[in-house]
């Protein structure tokens, strides 16, 4: 009994272990990419300029503070929420022309491709 | 099952040793297919150590009393259902029930981490299993449950009876395993620094881990409480002792990180403060367990000798210097990139609350280190009591209860006077009124008594007047009947109106503390059958004993017959188990609970005529509060961590004259 438990258990432990080598269809996911941390980042600041919104809306509606304190405050928070979108757009605009510009590279590239392909 | 469990350990050993060197160099090589390939070992493990589990506790239903463990912690009298408890009565079992907790919060965290975490998960798992990784060095060398007698013995030595109450069925394994829970928010803090980039990718899942550890150290805490009152005899609940403060050492550094950490999660701010304070809980955490497993100190709670003390001091050196070499390594990008505003603010009630937490659990470590200190430095022990932690934590409690009524109260970034001023008018005038009127009522007349109760009034006001005005101002808006109203405003906001429970509960807990620490009475009395003995408002007599013999133990129980102004409250039964084997009589109070207070007996004596015995009488007040405090702390917990499934609900705001925005959640 003990001996088959135990086989058993080191053939799946092997088996689990080894399949991701074998497989080995594991893709970026896991690894810092810096357009997308960038992007996650201004997100993660705007949502919580928004939570700020919502709380400040919060507590002025609990009476908490005052009509002045309300105003002031959510002036503050609403230009920074306008920050980040403009942040966000720059951001979005730098790799939309990045994006065209290999976007471009590659139609060169691509008919020298074809012509080889021709010659051949 | 010896050779089974302990081949099991073996294996959970080369895994996670695999996991530890295949997460810390997939992450260092971006090699995909072994940080996946780790990941699923720290999944492994858990499994590999739930057969070894199984084999031990089928040991003990077996009765294999060749395993030594077994042997030490059973016999043939036990009662099969204390078999959960005797796992964890000595070092061995409890070492392999820690090893299986932590491996299983740690799969729990992997498998439940979001993708944001991405390339932080590979650091975490490496370093959840390395914490791993030394607990089962120290299970398959030094402390195996499995290991074997030459000859085993026709019965075994038996639990120790202080053990067989329905508290230690949950009380061990939830501080064990609020204790291990640490280590996943810790190794979250860990990875960001090991990564080198400290946003707040790792906040959202350290909250909610942290939480998690705080509310099984919380309700673990209390069932010790409420075990140490029936069962200990001496008709306290909490005496300050070094085991019972290993655990709350670490509760009081997680409820600094839970609240701080929700200032990271809306301000951006105190990303150094929180690395701080998650080392400091993980490092009171390991200085827990040394105090728990390595028997440095003499308590109550400790059951069985140790000779692991080098280890786990070892173990808490080790964590201490790394995790702070890190931090200080790491303290350049550890800036946040917002800043304290204003004195006067949610943020600023935050940090002051976090102060005086590590105020009372560095005073608490203070009194529990002394007396090793005093040894190694002067020979003596000399041991810190309950006056030393009671006159210092004391009052830095009461300040901390105040907060929590004035935290709430403010607005984040700023606040101004003015607007302090009439949040605190209402609950401080109700405050006054019915401090006033309870001290009167009740003849209160010791100063911190009134203190007391007029800053749990006002904790407790200041929550009621947040809920009440909240729910009337959204019925008044969505036109929704109150309840439904209430149910709302919490799932608007479920952080924080769950916090707002568990200050509740605080609250009840304070109430109950003051009430028993200072109008308890005492009596000790000698009654023969048909004596009568009074306490308070209470008539005590004593009607007769019974007695039955088992195995191990001969049970006795005195039945009490209680009146109170000539009313008759009916019987109740105060019980004794003599045991020969320990050479020990275990007790259990009987207890009349109420919410005004609890009438408490214990049976102490029995003289050799079997007619006349020693009791001791005591009425604690408030008692019965600190109980229902429990369950409010759950509850309130559950909510706080409940996920939001959508936007909540937007309200409708008032129209501000001048500010842009009419009302509605963005």
């Amino acid at each position: 009994m003990t001996i088959l438990v135990l086989t058993l258990l080191v053939v799946v432990a092997i088996a689990v272990l080894v399949y991701p080598f074998w497989a080995a269809r594991y893709g970026g996911v896991l690894f810092d990419d810096p357009a997308r941390d960038l992007e996650a980042g201004i997100r993660r600041a705007r949502d919580r300029v928004y939570e700020e919104i919502r709380a400040l809306q919060q507590e002025y509606f609990l009476g908490n503070m005052t009509e002045s304190e309300y105003r002031a405050l959510l002036q503050t928070a609403r230009q920074r929420a306008a920050e980040l979108i403009r942040e966000q757009q720059q951001v979005n605009e730098t790799a939309a022309a990045i994006g065209s510009r290999v976007d471009d590279e590659l139609r060169e590239l691509l008919p020298r491709d074809e012509e080889r392909e021709e010659k051949a | 099952m010896a050779n089974l469990g302990t081949a099991t350990i073996l294996i959970a050993l080369l895994l996670t040793a695999y996991s530890v060197l295949t997460s810390f160099v997939g992450a260092k090589r971006r090699d995909a297919p072994a940080i996946v390939s780790a990941q699923r070992a720290n999944y492994l493990v858990t499994l590999t150590l739930a057969v070894s589990m199984g084999a031990l506790v089928y040991a003990f239903l077996e009765n294999d009393f060749s395993i030594r463990y077994v042997a030490e912690n059973s016999n043939l009298a036990m009662p099969r259902i204390y078999t959960w408890v005797a796992f964890y009565a000595g070092n061995a079992g409890s070492l392999l029930y820690v090893a299986f907790a932590l491996s299983g919060m740690a799969a729990l965290s992997m498998a439940l981490a979001p993708n944001r975490l991405g390339a932080l998960r590979p650091y975490a798992n490496g370093v959840l299993m390395l914490i791993l990784l030394f607990f089962l060095v120290v299970l398959f060398f030094l402390a195996n449950p499995f290991a074997t007698l030459e000859r085993a013995p026709a019965d075994g030595q038996g639990i120790n009876p202080l053990l067989t109450h329905p508290g230690m069925f949950a009380h061990p394994p939830l501080i064990m395993t609020g204790l291990v829970a640490i280590a996943v928010p810790f190794s979250l803090a860990v990875a960001a620094l090991l990564r080198g980039r400290i946003d707040e990718d790792w906040v959202d899942a350290g909250r909610v881990w942290g939480l998690a550890a705080w509310v099984l150290l919380a309700i673990g805490l209390l069932l010790g409480s409420w075990w140490a009152y029936t069962i200990l005899g001496w008709g306290g609940y909490w005496a300050w002792d070094p085991v019972e403060n290993a655990a709350f050492m670490p509760w009081l550094a997680l409820t600094a990180f839970i609240h701080s950490i929700m200032v990271q999660k809306r301000r951006g701010m105190f990303r150094m403060w929180n690395i701080a304070l998650i080392n400091i809980s993980f490092t009171l955490g390991a200085f827990g367990i040394f105090i728990n497993r390595g028997g440095p100190v003499p308590s109550v709670h400790s059951f069985g000798a140790s000779t692991l003390g080098w280890v786990f001091l070892t173990f808490l050196g080790v964590v201490t210097v790394a995790s702070f070499a890190l931090f200080f390594y790491r303290m350049a990008v550890l800036r946040s990139p917002s800043s304290l505003e204003s004195a006067l603010s949610r943020e600023a009630a935050f940090l002051v609350n976090n102060l005086l937490l590590l105020g009372i659990a560095f005073v608490t470590l203070w009194g529990v280190v002394f007396p090793l200190i005093s040894e190694v430095v002067t020979g003596d022990t000399i041991t810190v009591g309950e006056p030393f932690f009671n006159s210092v934590n004391g009052p830095i409690m009461l300040a901390l209860i105040l907060l929590m009524g004035i935290g709430p109260l403010l607005p984040w970034r700023t606040a101004t006077w003015q607007s302090v001023r009439r949040a605190l008018l209402v609950p401080g005038v109700i405050t006054l009124v019915i401090t006033a009127v309870a001290a009167l009522l009740f003849q209160v007349t010791v100063p911190v008594v009134v203190l007391g109760i007029a800053v749990s009034t006002f904790a407790g006001i200041s929550i009621l007047q947040e809920w009440v005005r909240g729910t009337l101002a959204r019925s008044r808006s969505t036109g929704a009947m109150w309840p439904v109203a209430f149910g709302q405003l919490v799932a608007s906001n479920r952080p924080r109106y769950g916090g707002y429970i568990v200050h509740l509960a605080i609250v009840m807990l304070a109430f109950g503390i003051v009430g028993s620490s200072f109008y308890d009475q005492e009596r000790d009395v000698f009654m023969s059958v048909g004596d009568r003995a009074t306490i308070g408002e209470y008539t005590v007599e004593f009607m007769d004993v019974d007695a039955e013999t088992f195995a191990d133990r001969t049970e006795r129980t005195a039945i009490l017959n209680v009146t109170r102004g000539g009313e008759s409250l009916g019987t109740l039964n105060a019980w004794q188990g003599v045991y020969p084997s320990f050479s020990m009589i275990s007790t259990r109070a009987g207890i009349r609970s109420t919410p005004q207070e609890d009438l408490y007996v214990i049976f102490s004596e029995l003289q050799p005529d079997g007619q006349t015995a020693a009791f001791r009488l005591l009425v604690n007040p408030m008692v019965w509060w600190m109980w229902l405090a429990g369950p409010f702390v759950i509850l309130g917990t559950v909510v706080a961590l409940w996920p939001a499934r959508r936007r909540a609900v937007a309200y409708a705001i008032p129209q501000v004259p001048g500010a842009a925005t009419s009302g509605g959640a963005p």
